[in-house]
């Protein structure tokens, strides 16, 4: 179906509003949030968190482009567990968001000072394709939690092959983290999950697109052979999913919310653009720190006696040019 | 050999990266002594960047290897494999490229998996090697702060000046040194190509209060 570029056009002419008295100003983004809502809080009850939350309201714009052929212009941008809302770029007042009751963070819910008549000035038929998208999302997918609803993204619509491999690495050390008696302080990993964890981290290793993420590939490559010495020296699943996280929080902020996003403000671009030096810094260091402290706990191996003399000579060489 | 040494950053580098017979001569220059090693914060900040910078570029050429290798090579490597690997090795480019080419060497027959994880294990050797070494020579080494900068040498240092600033202030420092310690006082350097040159020898013990310059250096015995 050939996509539709919803524009101010698509909004009614003050004529057609005559008797509209609203005192927002909503677009179709705005919209969509609002059934999104309005939907979870009529069929799933229940709090709504916000990573369910904004999970959901990209599933629905994915689907408006793809099965409607719409395109509402939806603020979004690839974070840490996937596809995310830019919150923050939308009118804040269609959404009533209180703290949570059960959690930590808050609840989101329809804005009770907002009504459908604060979307008459939209175009009908864009209404209508919205209206039965959060009807149709929230039916497939109200009843997933956050966590079921970030593995769905990551394993349908991830932007790259090494993401794809970076969420399985994280999924799995997640599962065998929790896996463990957790009435003890540490959980150790089997030999048989490190050849597992191996396999992951090649599989990561290869995916990786020198190109496309240069900025933080060096650091990726000292952070690849950390978590693998982690492994040898015996660290904890749990330890090994909190580095991976690090990597994973870095890697989104310095390089994925940039190349897989959309109507996100030149402000918000320059406001992150402004965080990545700081962002790769903080992560050379912990990487840095957890080296040196797996370090020195090994044992030297002594695989760099049988090329002793040409390394020998490398390293005057490296004197010498000082 | 003098009461008092002003350590250059090659002696640390040396002390703290070499393996065997290249390591025992900069540890038997270390702990054999009875002198007191000084180095100033200028040395200490060199060394540091220079042993990081050693250290990262090492580590991240061998790991961009593995890459290289797991994206290209499965299983047991053949003769041809290797031929193919050591071809691939850029004499110009990769910082490990001896020791790789040198380790390929007998690796036919070879599972690539323990190939890359050894490779890994020489990487981690280096670091943790320069790390230990490190922790263990840094408490023999006292701080020497300069307190003058003697611009009345710069003329009789001229060749050593311009040959290369550091080292005119590597001497300096040591000239510092000299001046204001009891006993001889020795610059100790693994840097033949200034310190080694007989004019900067000549200018260095008539100019400044440096009684001798001890050339702690490696002779090469391996030609690229």
């Amino acid at each position: 179906m050939p996509e539709r570029v919803e524009r101010e056009s698509d909004k009614k002419q003050p004529s057609e509003t005559a008797g509209d008295t609203s005192e927002f100003n909503f677009g179709p983004p705005e919209y969509l949030v609002y059934r999104i809502l309005w939907e979870l809080r009529e069929n799933t009850g229940g709090e709504t968190g916000r990573t369910k939350f904004h999970k959901l309201c990209i599933l629905a714009d994915r689907k408006l482009n793809e099965e409607y052929g719409r395109v509402i212009g939806l603020p979004q941008y690839w974070y840490k567990y996937g596809k995310t809302l830019a919150e923050t770029e939308i009118d804040s007042a269609v959404i009533f968001n209180p703290p949570s009751n059960y959690r930590r963070g808050y609840s989101y819910y329809p804005a009770e000072q907002v009504s459908e008549s604060d979307f008459d000035h939209l175009d009908e038929d864009l209404k209508d394709d919205i209206f039965q998208v959060a009807i149709e999302t929230v039916e497939e997918h109200g009843e997933k939690d956050y966590k079921e609803l970030e593995k769905y993204q990551y394993e349908n619509f991830p932007p790259h092959r090494f993401v794809t491999a970076y969420g399985e690495f994280r999924w799995y050390l997640s599962s065998i983290s929790v896996d463990r008696d957790q009435t003890t302080i540490e959980h150790f990993i089997d030999p048989s999950q490190k050849s597992t964890i191996d396999e992951m981290l090649d599989e990561m290793l290869i995916s990786f697109d020198e190109n496309e993420f240069e900025e933080i590939y060096d650091l990726y490559l000292d952070w690849d052979d950390t978590i693998r010495l982690l492994n040898d020296e015996g660290s904890s699943a749990r330890e090994l999913l909190d580095f991976t996280e690090t990597f994973i929080e870095a890697i989104a902020k310095t390089v994925l919310r940039f190349k897989d996003q959309s109507n996100i403000s030149e402000d918000r671009l320059k406001k992150w653009e402004g965080e990545k030096e700081k962002v790769l810094s903080d992560l050379e260091n912990k990487i840095q720190r957890r080296r040196s402290s797996a370090l020195s706990g090994r044992s030297l191996c002594g695989e760099l006696r049988g090329v002793s003399d040409a390394y020998n000579e490398t390293i005057s060489n490296e004197l010498d040019d000082l | 050999m003098a009461d008092t040494a002003f350590l250059d950053k090659g002696i640390i580098l040396g002390y703290c990266f070499y393996t065997d017979a290249h390591h025992v001569k900069c540890e038997d220059y270390i702990e054999s002594s009875d002198a007191e090693f000084y180095a100033t914060q200028q040395v200490e900040d060199i060394f540091k960047k220079a042993k990081d910078h050693i250290i990262k570029k090492h580590r991240r050429a061998i790991v961009r290897f593995i890459r290289w290798l797991q994206q290209n090579y499965s299983g047991t490597l053949t003769s041809g494999d290797v031929a193919e690997i050591r071809g691939h090795i850029h004499r110009d480019g990769d910082a490990p490229w001896r020791y790789l080419l040198d380790y390929f060497d007998d690796k036919s027959g070879t599972q690539i998996y323990p190939v890359t994880r050894s490779l890994r294990q020489i990487s981690r050797d280096i670091e943790q090697l320069a790390e230990q070494r490190n922790a263990r020579i840094q408490p023999k080494v006292l701080g020497w702060i300069r307190l003058a900068t003697y611009p009345e040498l710069k003329e009789g240092l001229s060749t050593l000046f311009e040959k290369d600033e550091e080292d005119y202030w590597i001497a300096i420092d040591a000239h510092d040194l000299g001046l204001n310690v009891d006993g001889t006082t020795e610059l100790a350097t693994t840097n033949p190509s200034d310190f080694g040159d007989d004019v900067v020898q000549e200018e260095i013990l008539t100019q400044t209060a440096i009684d001798e310059i001890n050339l702690v250096f490696v002779s090469r015995s391996y030609s690229s």
